[in-house]
């Protein structure tokens, strides 16, 4: 119990910094850097609670994504309405599509539901490069407004930043809670043996969908946020190799905790911006590194990390045998 | 507890990496190189380009410091990769931004330079950019400068070559939906609606086809006797030997594409009699642009092509205005860029307008023997 | 126009068809989807480039080289993504093809250059009836991926060495206990898909132009053909990857030629809404 309190006032002084620090140091464009990094990072938890909690592989977060992006840029250019509206709207539109996409897909099961998703976030990346009159085909959509509320409004980097970092708290918070409640247990349940769920009482139908759903909405959120920071969204960014990034930013970092998230997506996003002398072979070293962290530390970072801290700790910092049982 | 130790450790490392990369202002260090910033594609489907890209400025800022540099001082070029796609194009143009340089060369993809639009407000730097969208004019953006002739021009061009030159009565149009073949398709059918001639057909294509047996049959179906097209390379070859393998023998007139080396490589005979507007062949009758070609093939050992010509452009342009406002200062290289007119490139002659779009001219080619001729040439304005 | 359109789907039907059988082998055997699939296709284009063009093979001695290389890739690939996660949760294996995937695709980059490759057929042409045409090199290829076929059903059904395959491929653990090197079966298994899908490449290098990008999309329209057709078999896999040849085809012509991908998607979800085993596949077992 006081390990959960220290706990928590570790983790809040450590966002507290972050907040102050990191745009007093960053550049521009490290800032803009950091911002993509923690909308990548709603994206990945969203993974989290629909694979890491629910064990149900979903390729389509990447185009819930684009949901969200553009459900935003389209109410505030097309039909001028206020971003606060916008945002709402993002996330109830993207979980009310997830939520009927469910209801007919969930009726598959393992990982037949896996490549039903590889189906729908190819047909959104679809729409969002063809549907002209709605998401402006090849065109994109662009002079997407800062956000705003009332007459305050985010349009610098930093402001950007700060209003991310407070998304991401709150959105890290529900996880954390979600986690820790009935629905959370029971999400876990289904991962690890659904049918043993089933006969416990779990409805594995209506839990996944609500599962499924969540997650859609993390995207949702992510996805505003985005079209905001950015003002002019294309086809081309919500596609399935986005959803797979996200997927191996999970299994990197840990799909079992919380903190996995946030280590995979620090490390595959930061990281390329560390080696970008490397120019034409970040690519090639990220496909490599992906293949050997598998081989090397399957549970992700956290998980590999852990054991590596448990063998160290029962040999002993020193190098010796050691004789207690320990 | 361990776990968020992990945390700690990694957030440790990432502020010195964060502070590491902090902002640069454009030195005014009078001795000091200029820099100028390269937004190009080094890895990804577009990493060909990105090489043609790079010789091009190279040569450039080879001569231009030969002859002295920018008022003494040498000219330097820093390339950011943007990954082949949109995003990457922001992140390498914002990257770019904070780096001291003065001047920056924009991709020629229309959708990335679409995307990197919002950028080039904030920033303030003057940008030139190389694609041929009539939509970047509509941005309004004064740091923005189109160093190329917009499909205003040469969608026109297209269309009233094959109307009135090649006499075609029923044109079919083919496009591939991104922003720039799009744009310039819809200029096209607008100029044959208005001299009453209008397309038979209009069909479009994502870019990554390999197969356009269906769009080519129903043309073919449509009874069509010519057909535009608005193409990248890959796709440009590919259409150019399956019209053949269909049997579908009417005239071809497309975009730059169509006569480039690897459009012309790959479709190999199928390239014959090929018809393309062009910001820039090698053989273009342009005194200043043979010599280029002439001296590019030395220093490459490859043919030249009109990526490598368009940016050698760019970078006499940013050279010019740089001269011109007698230092880095943003704005006074912004009013100096405006203000350029007739300035003979390798591809054609500059003059920005009140948008910022610059081209004026393109030629009308045809792939004779395997190497584009130069039919003739458009003047647009 | 529609003979045209059929001749043109079944083309594109068999290109489908090899990366399909490809992961069907590969699935069979280990239970895991090869997402770098698409990849050994354009490895397969590229190697082709390199023994015809630039060592000037002809290419009859092309194809078999290539088969031979790519079967050796296969089980090279074996053991840098499967082998060793073998006993791991399948998901950590699919993160790592993901992972190859990209890496060979950088590779490729890094080896052959950025520029899109051309490679002079074997038999140059076309073939023409009526009002038809089609390219011999495209008639040369729906035979070989044909005798390919025939001769992976031969091996599996009718040969010892095929019987292992499957013995393992139905459960590693009892067909260690009788014996079978597992390692040895599973990575053969590689280098047959591996090289199927190749010598495919091979084949179709000169019809499409070899590029980096190649594998992508299609290997992405294979593994909807696989599903359709059903995931047990081999020959469901080539019957799918044609069927969604002619969906591909047929949608472009008829209904958008810019919703073709999409539509076929379409149909992938429908297929797995109505019939998740697909036309031949395997049974689910689950009722409850």
């Amino acid at each position: 119990m006081i390990l959960k309190r220290r706990l928590f006032w570790m983790v809040a002084i450590l966002i507290a910094v972050a907040a102050i620090v990191i745009p007093l140091v960053s550049s521009n464009y490290m800032l803009r850097v950091v911002n993509i990094t923690m909308i990548t990072y709603i994206c990945v938890l969203s993974m989290f609670i629909v694979f890491g909690m629910a064990g149900q592989i979903s390729f389509a977060q990447a185009g819930f994504w684009g949901v969200g992006a553009y459900i935003t840029a389209i109410l505030t250019v097309k039909l001028q309405l206020s971003p606060v509206i916008a945002i709402f709207a993002s996330v109830l539109g993207t979980g009310l599509i997830a939520a009927i996409l469910g209801l007919a897909l969930f009726r598959l099961h393992g990982h037949y539901f896996g490549f039903s998703t590889i189906g729908v976030v190819m047909i959104l990346n679809g729409l969002f490069q063809n549907w002209k009159p709605v998401t402006g085909g090849a065109d994109g959509i662009g002079g997407i407004p800062a956000f705003g509320i009332g007459s305050w409004e985010f349009t610098s980097e930093m402001n950007n930043f700060h209003l991310i970092l407070v998304i991401v708290v709150a959105v890290s918070i529900i996880t954390y809670i979600v986690q820790r409640s009935a629905l959370g247990r029971s999400f876990m349940a289904i991962r690890d043996n659904e049918i043993a769920a089933k006969c416990m009482g779990v409805n594995s139908y209506k839990t996944k969908i609500i599962a499924f759903t969540l997650a859609a909405m993390y995207c949702g959120i992510a996805g505003s946020l985005f079209a905001f920071l950015t003002s002019y969204i294309s086809a081309t960014t919500f596609t399935f190799p986005q959803s797979a990034l996200y997927l191996v930013m999970l299994m990197l970092g840990g799909y079992n905790t919380l903190a996995g998230p946030v280590v995979g997506t620090l490390l595959l996003m930061l990281l390329p911006e560390w080696f970008r002398f490397l120019q034409e072979y970040i690519l090639l070293i990220y496909g490599l590194g992906v293949m050997v962290l598998m081989v090397v530390m399957p549970d992700g970072l956290i998980g590999g990390g852990k054991k590596a801290y448990e063998s160290i700790r029962k040999r002993g910092w020193a190098k010796q045998p050691s004789n207690d049982i320990g | 507890m361990k776990k968020w130790l992990a945390v700690l450790v990694i957030f440790m490392f990432i502020v010195p990496l964060l502070a590491g990369c902090s902002s640069q202002k454009a030195g005014d260090d009078k001795a000091a190189p200029i820099k100028i910033g390269v937004v190009t594609s080094m890895t990804g489907e577009r990493a060909l380009t990105g090489q043609y890209t790079k010789n091009g400025v190279l040569m450039a800022i080879e001569d231009i410091n030969a002859q002295g540099g920018i008022n003494g001082r040498k000219l330097e070029a820093v390339f950011e990769d943007d990954n082949g796609n949109d995003a990457g194009a922001v992140n390498a143009y914002n990257k770019l931004s904070g780096s001291g340089v003065s001047v920056i060369l924009g991709p020629i993809y229309s959708n990335m330079d679409l995307a990197i639009s919002p950028s080039i407000k904030k920033a303030e730097i003057p940008t030139l950019v190389m694609g041929s969208s009539n939509d970047l004019a509509k941005q309004k953006n004064q740091w923005m400068f189109q160093a190329r002739t917009a499909d205003a021009i040469s969608a026109t061009a297209l269309a009233k070559y094959a109307a009135n030159n090649l006499k075609l009565k029923k044109i079919a149009i083919l496009h591939e939906t991104d922003n720039f073949a799009s744009g310039a398709a819809a200029v096209a059918k607008k100029t044959l609606e208005d001299m009453g001639n209008p397309p038979v057909l209009v069909e479009s294509y994502n870019g990554g086809d390999k197969d356009f047996t269906p769009v080519l049959a129903k043309i073919k179906a449509s009874g069509a006797d010519g057909v535009l097209a608005w193409s990248q390379q890959v796709e440009a070859g590919l259409i150019m030997k399956q019209i053949k393998s269909l049997d579908l023998n009417i005239a071809l007139i497309g975009s730059n594409s169509y006569i480039t080396k690897i459009a012309i490589d790959l479709a190999k005979e199928n390239a014959e009699n090929v018809y393309s507007v062009a910001d820039y062949v090698a053989t273009t009758p342009l005194a200043k642009g043979a010599d280029f070609a002439k001296r590019y093939k030395e220093k490459y050992k490859i043919d030249s092509e009109f990526n490598s010509a368009m940016n050698y452009d760019a970078t006499t342009l940013a050279a010019e205005a740089l001269k011109k406002a007698g230092s880095t200062d943003k704005n006074a290289v912004r009013q100096a860029m405006a203000a350029i007119k007739d300035f003979v490139g390798v591809s054609t002659t500059f003059t920005f307008d009140e948008n910022n779009v610059g081209g004026t001219s393109v030629w009308i080619v045809q792939t004779k023997n395997g190497v584009p001729q130069v039919i003739e040439a458009v003047k647009g304005r | 126009m529609v003979l045209q359109l059929i001749i043109a789907g079944l083309a594109m039907g068999i290109v489908y068809g090899l990366v399909a059988m490809g992961f069907v082998l590969i699935f069979r055997a280990v239970g895991v989807v090869n997402f770098a699939q698409g990849e050994f296709l354009m490895i397969g284009g590229f190697f082709s480039y390199t023994l015809t063009a630039q060592l000037g093979l002809p290419m009859g001695a092309a194809l078999g080289v290539c088969a031979l290389i790519m079967g050796l890739f296969g089980i090279f690939f074996h053991f840098l993504t499967y082998w060793p996660l073998r006993k791991s949760w399948d998901i950590t294996v699919i993160i790592s093809t993901i992972g190859a995937s990209i890496a060979l695709k950088e590779i490729a980059t890094l080896l052959w250059g950025p520029a899109p490759l051309g490679v002079d057929p074997i038999v140059p042409g076309l073939a023409k009836f009526s009002t038809v045409s089609i390219e011999w090199q495209f008639i040369l290829t729906i035979g070989i991926a044909a005798l390919l076929m025939g001769g992976v059903f031969m091996l599996l059904e009718r040969t010892y060495l095929g019987h292992i395959l499957q013995a393992t491929a139905q459960d590693q653990y009892a067909a260690a206990l009788i014996g079978i090197p597992v390692v040895v079966a599973t990575g053969l298994t590689f280098a047959i898909s591996a090289l199927i899908t190749g010598v495919g490449g091979l084949l179709l290098a000169p019809i499409f132009f070899v590029t980096t990008t190649m594998g992508g999309i299609t290997g992405l329209k294979a593994f909807a053909a696989v599903i359709i057709g059903g995931f047990g078999s081999v020959h469901g896999a080539i019957i799918g990857g044609i069927l969604i040849g002619f969906v591909d085809t047929f949608s472009g012509a008829y209904i958008s030629s810019t919703y073709r991908d999409a539509i076929v998607f379409l149909c992938l979800i429908l297929a797995l809404i109505v019939r998740p085993q697909g036309i031949f596949g395997e049974k689910i077992a689950e009722k409850v």
